[in-house]
């Protein structure tokens, strides 16, 4: 569980989000980060297509303003990409973001190359 | 692969002070300077004293029917006085004080306000236990703290927790207006200082604390085994900060009095910094003992208390001890009626027997009960208040009686109860003997202020202040007054008829007068 979030730039990316976070925690390690917002003791975090969102969502506070599809439309890559995809495809993707997946598998969906360049 | 991360068993809940959690509903206040806050509009609205004394009071079910209950059952009953909770004047005050204090600190900390966050920032950089002390140059923080020190058994912590409790204690903020505002307010937090008065006890405490509120894990983040709590206290600070920690309550802190190495030290240290740098508002709860360790190193947290110290003495058999002991009255369970109205020295027995200690008192009045019931004669009377305190209340015996005998010597042995700090403010021990030598002079004194504008007595003494060349003895040099006139009238006869004569004109009165007057001046 977290219990506080910062406020959101607009089409700000949730890296950029979740790197805030773990500077306002004071966290030390990567491993407080991930463990907090994924539940994992071990997950690499995708700059443009960040999955197990579902989860992210599930541990903030009760009652936040943020669903997964809300997050994925202004806080990640998807909707620039998505224009380049068919919609069968973005609808795939947008489920993958969601489920407890690594990374990877998210990308293979969208036909991205293993790891992004930052 | 990843595994899933093994959680580990929750360890047992160490909070004993529990709140309320609710969503966040924003109201305007009222009071400009606390507009725009989310923090503070989603408090709830500030109490008058009528509202407050209602919210405060706690008082059990009372049922005529049962004073004919059979005996084990009304046993059972009148432990419901320990339940009971009479605001008194002293509850409301402190529960103002909570309300500003709370709102104030707030008022400081507005996270949608403008620069909040590059200030946050920049406290944090500096937030070290060795680094400099970050004093934020445009804002002076407007948090304040103060201590309540008290004898042991007048309530402090119960009223604490029952005024904190008037608030929520977790309140969680999703958006606030059209700003996405994701935060679990903390409004209040009330620990215990570690028996061993140590820090870093203090430290795993509250970070247990805020995950029993929150089920995060901040125990297991910040204070795992191998951290130190020179490491630990700055991550308090921050996670007080994240969270917007309204009051900070700190109860039995004379513990720290009894630190290990320099533990006191460095954690009074610490609340100062909690107050100045990130205006957290933190109140000291302790007996008397505390005040050793409250006003060595800790007078720089008192200069900036801003709600000012709270001495908190036993009652004083007065207004409020009478409408208290009224309140508690009224659960009686012995089968014969008995009311105050009709013997009201039973006010003063209880008094005497318990010294306005409150918890004592309504232990002693619970005994009586009891005593009556199991002795058959069903009626609560000064005698057997006496018999069940004498038989119940054994162990504070001996403070008790040299509190109502004022036995300083004996006090004294009991930092708790007496402390050599707050002699002034305390009742003093009957006048002895150099009572006696001031008495003379207080004589002379009031008969001064009492004496007609051309008084003799003024005469008599400035006699006593003039220089040796001056004594009685070598005329005056001035013009005589009226005095000698009256006795010049009289020489011849006897001292007494002068006496008589200066009696008559005025000037002089019977000591007997003043006696008692004086007597009693002393002891009060």
């Amino acid at each position: 569980m977290i219990s506080f979030f910062p406020e959101p730039y607009p089409d700000e990316l949730c890296y950029s989000l979740f790197a805030r976070y773990r500077r306002r925690a004071g966290y030390r390690g990567r491993i407080s980060t991930v463990r907090d917002l994924f539940g994992l003791r071990e997950f690499k975090v995708a700059i443009d297509l960040p999955s197990r969102l579902d989860h992210f969502i599930a541990s903030l506070p009760p009652g936040p303003p943020y669903t997964t599809d809300r997050v994925i439309d202004e806080h990640t890559m998807l909707p620039f990409y998505g224009a380049f995809l068919s919609p069968e495809r973005v609808a795939l993707i947008r489920t993958e973001m969601g489920h407890p997946s690594g990374r990877d598998r998210t990308r293979r969906c969208a036909s991205l190359p293993r790891y992004a360049a930052p | 692969m990843k595994k899933p991360d093994p959680i580990p068993p929750t360890p047992p809940r160490l909070l004993v002070v529990k709140g309320r959690t609710v969503q966040a509903a924003y109201r305007e206040t009222g009071i400009p300077d606390y507009g725009g806050n989310p923090l503070i509009e989603a408090l709830p609205p500030v109490l008058t004293d009528d509202q407050a004394t209602l919210r405060l009071a706690c008082y059990p079910q009372y049922d005529e029917a049962l004073r004919h209950a059979p005996d084990h059952i009304r046993y059972h009953l009148i432990q419901n006085a320990l339940r009971c909770f009479i605001p008194l004047d002293i509850h409301l005050d402190l529960q103002r004080r909570f309300s500003c204090l709370i709102r104030v600190g707030y008022a400081g900390r507005n996270p949608l306000g403008a620069k909040f966050w590059k200030r946050f920032t920049t406290t944090f950089q500096t937030f070290d236990q060795y680094g400099e002390q970050c004093r934020l140059p445009n804002e002076a923080s407007k948090a304040a703290g103060f201590s309540i020190v008290g004898i042991s058994g007048v309530g402090k912590s119960l009223s604490v927790e029952r005024i904190l409790n008037l608030y929520p204690q977790v309140i969680h903020h999703g958006q606030y207006r059209d700003r996405s505002f994701i935060n679990s307010q903390i409004v209040w937090m009330k620990l215990d200082c570690p028996f061993d008065g140590s820090v870093k006890g203090l430290c795993v405490n509250f970070f247990q604390a805020l995950d029993d509120m929150l089920t995060t894990n901040y125990r297991r983040h910040y204070a795992h085994n191998r951290r130190t709590s020179d490491e630990m206290l700055p991550d308090m600070g921050l996670v007080a900060a994240n969270h917007f920690l309204g009051v900070l309550v700190i109860d039995e802190i004379q513990r720290l009095s009894s630190a290990r190495s320099g533990g006191a030290t460095r954690m009074l240290n610490f609340f100062v910094q909690l107050v100045n740098t990130i205006g957290v508002p933190v109140v000291l709860i302790g007996n008397y003992k505390a005040l050793s360790v409250l006003s060595g190193d800790f007078s720089q947290m008192r200069r900036g208390a801003g709600q000012g110290d709270l001495i908190w003495d036993r009652m004083a058999k007065d207004e409020q001890w009478r409408f208290f002991i009224e309140s508690l009255w009224r659960l009686q369970y012995t089968r014969e009626v008995c009311r105050l109205e009709q013997d009201p020295s039973l006010l003063d027995v209880l008094y005497e027997e318990t010294q306005g200690i409150s918890d004592l008192a309504v232990k002693a009045y619970m005994f009586a009960q009891e005593r009556a019931i199991s002795s058959g004669r069903e009626r609560v009377t000064a005698s057997v208040i006496r018999s069940a305190v004498r038989d119940k209340l054994g162990l504070p015996r001996a403070v008790l009686d040299a509190l109502r005998t004022n036995d300083r010597r004996v006090l004294e042995q009991y930092e708790d109860v007496y402390p050599p700090q707050l002699k002034q403010y305390l009742p003093k021990p009957p006048p002895a003997l150099e009572a006696v030598s001031g008495l003379a002079n207080d004589i002379i004194d009031k008969s001064r202020a009492d004496a007609p504008a051309s008084g003799s007595p003024d005469e008599l003494q400035d006699a006593r202040h003039q220089p040796p060349d001056r004594m009685p003895g070598r005329p005056p040099n001035e013009a005589p007054g009226e005095l000698p006139k009256i006795v010049a009238g009289l020489s011849g006869q006897n001292d007494l008829a002068a006496y008589n004569a200066l009696l008559q004109a005025g000037h002089i009165r019977r000591p007997e007068e003043y006696l008692p007057e004086v007597y009693g001046r002393k002891e009060a």
